[in-house]
């Protein structure tokens, strides 16, 4: 329910960079081709509401489609489930018991959609852990625009 | 203080080496009475064997006299014989012949010649030689007394004897010496009665010291004098004393003077006899001593042992403790040693926790440092896009800056595990100086990290609203913090009231802060929030689930104030 609030909202929290016009912010990179033929579907998963209204800025400006935020794994598979995004932009540390490796590998066996994890310091357990998940990549926080446009650029179309 | 200095001075030693000193300390206190008591007994044994001495000496003098008193007795009645008085020396001899009952005795007469005119040992008749001692003979003329010689070597037997002399009357003057010659095996034989063990030696010394008699080796010993210095102090000394015998011996000897003859009787045992008891006793007490001493070290290593097995393991359980390795309590026959590593194993499963716990800090700290850099990127950014002037941007940002570090302050108090509702509350109104207008009300709640950070964030928009645009504007204004715990429902109220302030009406565009309240804060606590704009101050209201906002309170920190 508030996760489609938000989705359905997009567009008061970011005012001026908005969607359609992302290819514009991308273009200084190259890319812009790219990501205006096939912007993406981007589920993200992350508690920190700072950081997730950051993350929809960059994804939105590299040209891609937000379909939703959810702050727990149980919330991530449910919408993952109903919206089928292209991948997941996956937090590791959620609240609640289950985090965002449980989330990524029922999101990866269920519906087939691979996660990239979007993580602060990450200890060697959980990194091999994160791995057993296979996912796209590892991505650091705080996340840059060109962090995440390369993190993004091996998902498969 | 003497036994402090003691130890202070003294290296460290093992327990083995204070048990053997404990076991030294029992057995010597013991060892010395029993050397003492032993020592004691064997002076007294010594005492008795010296008066045995002398009653052994005494004894024989007064068999010698006897044997003397005797052979004065047959004289006397020979000298009154018939046949002597009438001068028939034939019939006399005869007579004398059959007075010696005994072997190994001569019976002579001499005249004042000292010519022999009888010998029972040669056959009436024969030719006779003058007597061999003639000085006691004429001693005997001289005091018509009766008169006992030295050692002298038989004229006739020439065999060692002594002569007892006894005058024979005629008249008033002494007309002959009758003499009777006793062996000196005679005497020797004397010295036999005695029953005495084997060790005992016993002897007669006449009064020129030669020796007359000699219970032992006697035909060796006869006729040769007695060491010069022997003889002295037998004649010097009344009683017992020590000397070295004429055999060579160390004796003990005691010697008695002969009443009749004058001799030296003497008894002597050899001092190893004498002291056989002490050296009886001074065995005993070494072989006691060794003994205690040996048991004593045995036992001390023994119980040493004891006392060292578990200490050692101890010492391995303390030093396994220093590794952050596990340790078992031990189960020894030493208590201490087990309440030790109980304290040990205590301790090491303690340090093992808060070595755990240390690591999960670190890890929290490691996580939540980056994780806040990225949270506080994301709020400049979001403060940026709602800021006019650099100015408008500092202030606004720096204020958000200090919610968050009031939220993490409490955190930090509650080892990062969350923090409890009212101080959360009143951290962020005491950020603004709002705590005396404000009035909570509500049950103690213990947030977590989650709840703290995200409610945390709406309280601070609460209070910067309150101060900018709400109640708190107007001196008459306040605030109400209300919230109820998880009730039947499961779920947790939070409430924003404000009153008295300027009267309020709705704005006409949302800002950042409203979003947050209304949107962000419930969507990150997965629960819905509703924000009025009442007459009297805005209300606000947040619904959440129980379980994502609450959790256990530390039991490690106590809760804070």
């Amino acid at each position: 329910m508030i996760a489609l609030q938000i989705q359905s909202h997009p567009v008061p929290l970011w005012l001026a960079a908005a969607p359609a016009q992302g290819g514009k912010a991308a273009s200084e990179h190259g890319e812009a081709q790219d990501v205006r033929l096939h912007p993406l579907r981007v589920l993200i998963v992350e508690d920190e509401f700072y950081i997730s209204l950051h993350t929809q800025g960059l994804l939105q400006a590299l040209g891609h489609v937000v379909v939703a935020v959810a702050v727990s794994a149980d919330q991530a598979v449910k919408i993952a489930e109903r919206e089928r995004p292209d991948v997941v932009l996956m937090d590791i540390r959620l609240m609640g018991s289950r985090d965002g490796i449980d989330a990524a590998d029922e999101i990866s066996h269920r519906f087939g959609i691979a996660s990239i994890f979007v993580t602060a310091n990450t200890d060697r357990e959980t990194r091999r852990r994160a791995e057993a998940v296979q996912p796209l990549g590892f991505l650091e926080k705080p996340l840059t625009e060109q962090r995440l446009r390369l993190g993004l650029s091996k998902v498969a179309h | 203080m003497p036994a402090r200095l003691f130890i202070n001075r003294v290296p460290p030693q093992r327990i083995r080496t204070f048990l053997s000193l404990f076991a030294l300390a029992l057995t010597l206190p013991l060892l010395a009475i029993a050397v003492f008591a032993l020592n004691r007994m064997a002076g007294l044994e010594e005492r008795e064997i010296e008066r045995r001495a002398l009653q052994v000496a005494q004894d024989l003098s007064g068999d010698i006299d006897r044997e003397l008193e005797r052979a004065t007795i047959t004289l006397e009645t020979l000298a009154t014989s018939a046949a002597l008085a009438r001068g028939d020396l034939a019939a006399f001899h005869e007579q004398a012949g059959q007075a010696l009952k005994r072997d190994g005795a001569g019976i002579l007469l001499v005249d004042n010649t000292h010519q022999q005119l009888v010998n029972t040992r040669a056959p009436f008749g024969a030719p006779l030689p003058q007597t061999a001692d003639p000085q006691t003979a004429q001693r005997v003329f001289d005091t018509k007394q009766r008169q006992v010689s030295d050692l002298l070597i038989g004229s006739v037997s020439r065999q060692p004897l002594i002569n007892v002399e006894v005058p024979v009357f005629a008249g008033d003057a002494v007309r002959y010496v009758l003499i009777m010659a006793l062996d000196a095996t005679r005497l020797a034989s004397l010295l036999h009665g005695q029953r005495l063990e084997p060790q005992w030696v016993t002897g007669v010394t006449d009064n020129k010291g030669i020796i007359l008699a000699r219970s032992e080796r006697h035909a060796e010993f006869v006729g040769k004098p007695l060491p010069k210095d022997l003889l002295e102090m037998s004649r010097a000394a009344k009683g017992v004393f020590r000397a070295t015998s004429v055999a060579g011996a160390n004796i003990l000897r005691a010697t008695v003077r002969s009443r009749i003859a004058g001799w030296l009787v003497s008894a002597t045992v050899p001092v190893s006899y004498v002291e056989a008891s002490r050296k009886r006793g001074q065995f005993f007490a070494a072989a006691m001593m060794g003994t205690a001493l040996t048991l004593g070290a045995s036992l001390a290593y023994l119980f040493g042992g004891f006392m060292t097995r578990p200490l050692d393991a101890a010492t391995i359980a303390a030093a396994a403790v220093g590794l952050g390795k596990p340790v078992e309590p031990l189960r020894s026959p030493l208590v201490e040693a087990n309440t030790l590593t109980a304290a040990l194993s205590a301790a090491s499963a303690e340090l093992q926790l808060r070595h755990e716990h240390s690591a999960f800090l670190m890890r929290e700290l490691a996580h939540r440092s980056k994780n806040q850099l990225a949270v506080v990127k994301g709020m400049a950014l979001q403060t940026a896009r709602q800021s006019a002037t650099v100015e408008q941007f500092v202030e606004q940002f720096g204020q958000r800056i200090q919610g968050l570090a009031e939220s993490q302050d409490l955190m930090l108090r509650q080892n990062w595990q969350g923090a409890w509702l009212s101080d959360l509350v009143r951290a962020h109104l005491d950020l603004f100086g709002a705590g005396p207008r404000a009035e909570l009300d509500g049950p103690a709640l213990f947030l977590n990290a989650n709840a703290v950070q995200n409610i945390g964030f709406a309280l601070h928009e609460l209070v910067t609203n309150a101060y900018k645009h709400g109640a708190l504007t107007s001196p008459q204004g306040r605030v109400s913090v209300k919230w109820r715990g998880p009730q039947s429902d499961g779920r947790v109220y939070l409430e924003w009231i404000e009153r008295d302030g300027p009267p309020v009406r709705a704005p006409e565009r949302k800002g950042f802060g409203s979003l947050v309240i209304t949107e962000l804060v419930a969507q990150a606590l997965q629960g819905t929030a509703k924000l009025d704009f009442n007459r009297d101050g805005i209300h606000w209201h947040l619904d959440t689930p129980a379980t994502s906002v609450l959790t256990d309170p530390p039991t490690i920190t106590p809760a804070s104030t």
